[in-house]
C-alpha cells in the first residue's frame, strides 16, 4: 500500500489506469471530467506511454477500437455527450468482442444540459446506449478510493471476458478531493491475447478482428456465445454492500456518490426509531437483482434515490418482483440531493407502513 | 501585507482556500478587501462557494458571471479593473491552476507593474505531482512563463483533507523550505486548518494562518 495522497477522482482514475498497464489513452476534453485528459497528458510521458487528443470523441473511441485489436491495455473518458458521441464506436468494439475501459464523469442532460453532476446516463450505460445485443460492464464508484480499486478491477474483468467496461461517475466525484492510497497492483495475473492482431511473425496465420458476419446463423451463433458470457459476468462479479438492511422497513437503493448522501440520512433516520437500510450496488451491470431480491422478502418498502428522474429505479421494481412497493426520490438537471431533503421522503413512507 | 496579492500553483494545491482565509486576515486590519476570481478552468469548488461568509465580513467578491451555473464561459469580469483603480482596496486575487491557469495573470502584467505586489506559490506536498523540489520548482517556471510575473514568497498549505496531520503539514514545510532556498524568494505563510493550529510547534504559529473548510460535501451537510 502507497503513502496516502490527496487527489481528485478524475486524476486517481487515470493514474490507476496507468498503474494497471494502460499505456495508451486517446480523449477529447469535457467537463467535468477534464483533468483525466490532463494528467494523462503530463504522465504518460513518464511511463513511456501515449496520450493523444483525437479531433474528436467519434475519433478518439475508434482508435480504442484499434489499440484494442492489437491487444494494448487503452482507455478513454469522456463525459455525458461525449459518451452519446462514442456509442457506435462502442457497439462496434462490443462486436467484436475487444476489452476497453471507457470513463465516463456524467453531468446533467440531455442535450449540452450542464456542466453539474447527474445521473441522468444510466440508461444509456446499462440499456445499451448502442445498437445490437450486447451490455457494458457499468462500475459505480462512491469514493476516490473506490476510482482507483475499480479502474483496477475494470481492466481486469475487460480481459479476461473480452469486453468493454465502463465506470460511470458523477461529476461531483470527478471533481472532488479526498485522500487516497494505490494499493501494489497485481501484475501476476496474464490474460490470453493471442487472438490479438499485432503480427503473426511469419509463424501463424492472421488474426481478424471484425464485427461484420455474412451469414446470419454465424451471428447468431456468435451473439449467444457471447450472452453466455454475459451470464457468466452476471454469476461472478456482481457487486454490492448493504448497510443496516437486516431489520430494515425501509430500504433505500442508491449508487455513486448519491450512496454516501442516502447513507447520512439513513443514519438520521435510524437515530429517530425508523428502520431504514441501504443497498449500494456498485455494478450497475449486472445490476445486483438476487441482494435486493433477498432484502424484499423482510422489507415493507423500497426507495430508489438517485440524480435523475428515475432510471435506475425500474431495475430495483424488476428486483423487488412485487413484493412490496418501490418509491422514488429524485433531483436532476446538476441538483445534488441533500440528506434532509432524503430523510423527509423516509418520514413520509414510514408514516404510510 | 502588501495592497495587491495573488496566489497562484498546482491545481488542487489550496490556493482558493488559502486566498479566502488570507482576505479574511487582511479584513481584520483593512476597511476595504476584495478577493478576485479568476479561474477559468475549474467548474466546481470554487471561491463563490465562500460568497455568503465573504458577504457577511464585507469582503467584496468578484467572480466569473457563470461562476458555479451550468455553464462554462472562460471570460474575465470586467469588474477586475477596479482591484487597479480603487487604490483603497486590498484585493487578494486567486488564480486557477497550472500554467494554463496563471496565463490569465499575464493579461494583467501592465497593471500589475504599476505598483509592488506579492505573489505566492501556493505548496501542497501531498499532491502526487508536487511532492517534491524538483516537481515544484517545475510548477513555478512554468507558471512565471505563462503569467509573466515573478513569485515573491512560497507558502506551505500542505494538507490531506480531512485527515490532515500535523506531520503532513510539518513534512510540507520542510519541502516548502527547500524550494525557498533554492529558489531565492522568502517562504512567508504556513496555512493550517484551525483545527491542527494549537498542535504546531511555536516558530511555525508566528507564520500560521488558519483556513477553515467551506467547500462541503452533501453528505456532510
Amino acid at each position: 500500500m502507497s503513502e496516502k495522497v490527496l487527489m481528485k477522482g478524475n486524476e486517481a482514475i487515470a493514474e490507476a489506469a496507468i498503474r494497471s498497464g494502460c499505456k495508451l489513452f486517446f480523449g477529447y476534453p469535457i467537463t467535468p471530467q477534464t483533468e483525466v485528459s490532463a494528467y494523462m497528458s503530463k504522465r504518460m510521458p513518464q511511463v513511456d506511454g501515449l496520450y493523444l487528443q483525437a479531433e474528436s470523441e467519434v475519433a478518439a473511441i475508434n482508435m480504442v477500437y484499434g489499440a484494442a485489436a492489437a491487444g494494448a491495455r487503452v482507455m478513454t473518458s469522456s463525459s455525458s455527450p461525449g459518451i452519446s458521441l462514442k456509442q457506435e464506436g462502442l457497439s462496434y468494439i462490443a462486436g467484436a468482442d475487444l476489452p476497453c475501459v471507457i470513463i465516463n464523469i456524467v453531468r446533467g442532460g440531455p442535450g449540452l444540459g450542464g456542466i453539474q453532476p447527474a445521473q441522468s446516463d444510466y440508461f444509456q450505460a446499462t440499456k445499451g446506449g448502442g445498437h445490437g445485443d450486447y451490455n457494458l460492464v457499468v462500475l459505480a464508484p462512491s469514493t476516490i478510493q473506490e476510482c482507483v480499486d475499480l479502474t483496477y478491477k475494470a481492466f481486469d474483468i475487460a480481459d479476461h471476458y473480452r469486453v468493454p467496461v465502463m465506470i460511470m461517475g458523477d461529476g461531483m466525484l470527478g471533481q472532488m478531493m479526498e485522500p487516497v492510497s494505490f494499493p501494489e497492483h497485481d501484475d501476476s495475473v496474464s490474460f490470453d491475447k493471442s487472438w490479438a492482431c499485432d503480427t503473426t511473425g511469419m509463424k501463424r496465420k492472421k488474426n481478424i478482428v471484425n464485427s461484420l458476419y455474412i451469414n446470419p446463423d454465424e451471428l447468431e451463433t456468435l451473439v449467444w456465445e457471447r450472452q453466455k458470457r454475459y451470464d457468466l459476468i452476471t454469476e461472478n462479479e456482481t457487486r454490492a454492500e448493504s448497510f443496516f438492511c437486516d431489520d430494515a422497513d425501509i430500504v433505500l437503493v442508491a449508487y455513486g456518490t448519491i450512496a454516501r448522501v442516502a447513507m447520512n440520512a439513513v443514519k438520521k433516520a435510524r437515530a429517530m426509531g425508523i428502520k431504514a437500510g441501504l443497498i449500494r450496488p456498485i455494478t450497475l451491470w449486472p445490476f445486483p437483482e438476487q441482494e435486493i431480491a433477498d432484502i424484499a422478502k423482510t422489507a415493507k418498502s423500497f426507495l430508489s434515490v438517485e440524480m435523475s428522474t428515475g432510471q435506475m429505479v425500474y431495475d430495483v421494481k424488476l428486483a423487488v418482483n412485487g413484493k412490496c412497493p418501490v418509491e422514488f426520490y429524485g433531483r436532476t438537471g446538476g441538483v445534488v440531493p441533500v440528506p434532509q431533503e432524503i430523510l423527509d421522503k423516509i418520514v413520509e413512507i414510514s408514516k404510510k407502513l | 501585507m502588501k495592497r495587491i496579492t495573488i496566489f497562484a500553483g498546482h491545481y488542487g494545491s489550496g490556493k482558493t482556500t488559502a486566498a479566502v482565509a488570507y482576505a479574511k486576515k487582511l479584513r481584520e486590519q483593512h476597511e476595504k478587501v476584495m478577493i478576485v476570481d479568476i479561474d477559468l478552468i475549474n467548474p466546481y469548488y470554487r471561491t463563490k462557494d465562500a460568497q455568503d461568509e465573504l458577504d457577511a465580513l464585507g469582503i467584496s467578491v468578484i467572480s466569473p458571471t457563470y461562476a458555479n451555473t451550468n455553464i462554462e464561459t472562460p471570460s474575465i469580469p470586467a469588474g477586475v479593473m477596479a482591484a487597479f483603480s480603487q487604490k483603497d482596496t486590498y484585493v487578494v486575487f486567486d488564480a486557477a491552476g497550472d500554467d494554463d491557469g496563471a496565463v490569465v495573470l499575464s493579461r494583467y502584467f501592465m497593471e500589475f507593474s504599476q505598483e509592488e505586489y506579492d505573489f505566492f506559490l501556493v505548496i501542497n506536498s501531498k499532491r502526487p505531482l508536487t511532492k517534491d523540489k524538483e516537481s515544484i520548482i517545475m510548477y513555478k517556471e512554468d507558471i512565471e512563463r505563462a503569467s509573466r510575473l515573478r513569485f515573491t514568497a512560497v507558502v506551505n498549505a500542505t494538507n490531506i483533507s480531512y485527515e490532515t496531520t500535523l506531520s503532513d503539514i510539518m513534512e510540507g514545510e520542510e519541502i516548502t523550505e527547500t524550494v525557498s532556498k533554492e529558489s531565492g524568494i522568502p517562504n512567508r505563510y504556513t496555512f493550517v486548518w484551525d483545527e491542527l493550529y494549537d498542535s504546531l510547534p511555536r516558530e511555525l504559529k508566528e507564520k500560521a494562518i488558519t483556513v477553515q473548510l467551506f467547500h462541503k460535501k452533501p453528505w456532510e451537510l
